[in-house]
């Protein structure tokens, strides 16, 4: 095992390079003055927190975090059921049905979101075929819809593998000993189950927290999301002074959500098998 | 460990060397799709060199890959108020005329002339192509015509609840819109003035912000109205008649617009300035200029190849072609200063958040 160590260098020196250093640089800039494009002297500077005092900013952060509560919710209450029913299934038709759920995720997100913008104008495929249209594209629905679109797998797949592995002996168990189906469902599969729906929560939760294309395209700018104001922050702005060292601190802010999260997926799923 | 570390070096050594070529190279940084290829390639051919053609989607990612300087460019075409910001930032250096010889047998037009004479950016540019900013509407509507024709700039600001109306999301042009509509200057500092414009902008409840995107939204329908610059409307129009679509959209400029100019400049960090010159002087030749703009399909800035588009041949004679036509009211923006750019950007975020 040793000799493998060192074929894992180059990987260590991308990750140095292209993860660690920018996050120190992200670190920094939020806590300074420093000018990214122009490296000099800086000095330690926390007027950049008045930012958060921004109504837009705070409308932008608000707004994420709901829609990345509701998605994640929603993607619970469709995903859970839909996991359930696949380890239902024989081995066969479980693969075919699997594929399909993966399959999605091999197109480009942009192109899946196109997909969703095609369908959500007044005169898509759907006008065509059944002369319904859903023109919904600006609203919050649309950007609700396609978020839980597009993250949907990601529920599903975690609380499906540990579903999945549930040993059969243990709801027999239940049954043996007079639960009746909802009791075995509630006092045993459920919490079995839990790290797998921790898993699915943190990977619905985050990116749709972080969401930034989608919410432009469906959501036509009118439902700002932080995503879009950090980007918005380092490219648009990034011309202006200190807009980029906010857009740093917003973005660890941010961080701080993942890093948590990881801590607690750790918790409750030691040898990380529900992350695929 | 060693041996691994010699074979990096070695790798990246070979990587570093097939990167090298022995012709001369010129780093161009304009919009994308902006400037006919084959004369690219002609230049290329007739001088020997190579140019790289880096796109970019706005003024404000020019000026910060300009600034990035992780590419040093040595022709950029921004527009008017950013290359105002660039010589404010002591980022440009002054053309320098005597080399363009061809500039000499081209006349600027005169009116396009005195707005930027104004400024004071006339020593670091040499102008590439103008325009203004208007609203382009969707015509299976054919109220929206008159209305707009009647309302101009008030089509867009109070008619939100019955129409579908979408708003630039650049802090400059949406304030300017507003600034219009209420009747002051596009560069207004005047605070009251401006409080006004956010007023304005708050009350429009528009549908939909966007930027190039907005006149694609328009003619699929699910606008039925934006604020465009005159190029996205150019764009889409010539499109349908190449391909024999029926156009279901329209362009109106009001009466006072803002006009833009994009312009090329040479950044003070060039590298090949003298090649820079050469490639400027190359689209200044009559029958690259005329070329090149007809390939565009914006409207040139000399009198001449103006000329040549709007005559048979080329055909470039419709109504809104004319970017500054007799009797019309044409602003162009200047940078102004920084309090009053954080102060639009503010006035648009705030805008936006208010709904």
């Amino acid at each position: 095992m040793k000799t493998l160590r060192r074929y894992s260098f180059p990987y260590l020196i991308w990750m140095i390079l292209f993860v660690l250093v920018p996050t120190l640089f992200l670190v920094v800039l939020a806590f300074s003055d420093l000018s990214l494009y122009r490296l000099s002297a800086f000095s330690i500077r926390f007027d950049n927190f008045a930012i958060f005092q921004e109504s837009y900013i705070i409308t932008a952060l608000s707004n994420s975090l709901i829609y990345a509560f509701v998605v994640t919710i929603l993607s619970f209450l469709i995903g859970y059921p839909v996991a359930f029913y696949l380890t239902t299934l024989s081995e066969k038709t479980k693969k075919i049905l699997i594929a399909l759920l993966i399959l999605p995720l091999w197109t480009n997100m942009l192109v899946r979101i196109t997909a969703w913008e095609r369908i959500f104008s007044p005169n898509s495929i759907f006008t065509d075929i059944f002369n319904v249209s859903i023109p919904i594209l600006g609203t919050q629905a649309a950007v609700v819809i396609g978020l839980l679109a597009l993250y949907l797998p990601f529920m599903v797949f975690p609380i499906f593998s540990v579903l999945d592995k549930l040993d059969p002996k243990m709801i027999e168990a239940s049954k043996d000993l007079g639960a009746n189906d909802t009791q075995t469902f509630i006092k045993v599969i459920f919490p079995l189950s839990l790290g797998g729906v921790v898993s699915g929560f943190i990977m619905t939760f985050l990116p749709s927290l972080t969401a930034f294309a989608l919410p432009e395209t469906l959501g036509w700018r009118r439902v700002p999301m932080i995503g879009m104001e950090i980007q918005k922050k380092f490219i648009i702005e990034g011309f202006q002074a200190f807009s980029i060292n906010q857009g740093a601190l917003i973005s660890i802010l941010i961080m701080l959500f993942s890093i948590a999260s990881f801590i607690l997926i750790t918790r409750v799923d030691k040898e990380g098998e529900t992350l695929i | 460990m060693k041996k691994f570390l010699l074979l990096l070096v070695v790798v990246s050594a070979t990587l570093a060397l097939i990167g090298c070529s022995q012709k001369p190279k010129l780093y161009v940084l304009n919009w994308g799709d902006y400037m006919d290829p084959e004369l690219i390639l002609a230049f290329e051919k007739e001088y020997g060199v190579s140019v790289s053609y880096k796109p970019a989607g706005s003024n404000e990612e020019m000026a910060t890959l300009l600034q990035a300087s992780t590419t040093t460019y040595d022709i950029v075409i921004p527009s008017d108020y950013m290359i105002d910001k660039l010589v404010k930032e002591d980022m440009l250096q002054p053309i320098n005329f005597e080399l363009l010889t061809n500039f000499e047998s081209l006349d600027v037009i005169d009116r396009l002339y005195d707005l930027y004479a104004a400024t004071n950016i006339a020593p670091y540019v040499v102008p590439y192509a103008w325009g203004t900013i208007g609203i382009l509407y969707n015509t299976t509507n054919p109220i929206l015509k008159a209305l707009i024709e009647q309302q101009g700039w008030a089509a867009l600001f109070e008619f939100g609840s019955t129409y579908k109306v979408g708003m630039y999301d650049s802090a400059r042009d949406a304030v300017a819109a507003a600034l219009l509509y209420k009747g002051f200057h596009v560069n207004s500092s005047d605070q009251s003035e401006l409080d006004q414009a956010e007023q304005a902008l708050k009350d429009a409840n528009f549908n939909a912000w966007g930027e190039d995107n907005l006149k694609g939204l328009v003619i699929s329908g699910n606008l039925d109205m934006a604020l465009v610059y005159s190029g996205d409307y150019f764009s889409e129009y010539y499109v349908a008649l190449e391909d024999g679509i029926a156009i279901n959209f329209d362009f109106y400029v009001p009466e006072s617009t803002n006009v833009w100019m994009d312009a090329m400049v040479i950044p003070k960090n060039a590298q090949n300035v003298e090649l820079a010159h050469k490639f400027i002087n190359f689209f200044l030749r009559e029958d690259i200029a005329i070329a090149n703009s007809d390939y565009i399909g914006y409207a040139p800035c000399y009198t001449s190849v103006y000329d040549a588009l709007i005559s048979e041949e080329y055909g470039y004679d419709f109504e809104t072609f004319n970017p500054y036509p007799a009797g019309s009211v044409r602003q162009m923006y200047v940078y102004g200063t920084d309090d009053r750019q954080s102060k639009i950007i503010a006035i648009l975020n705030r805008a936006k958040a208010a709904r």
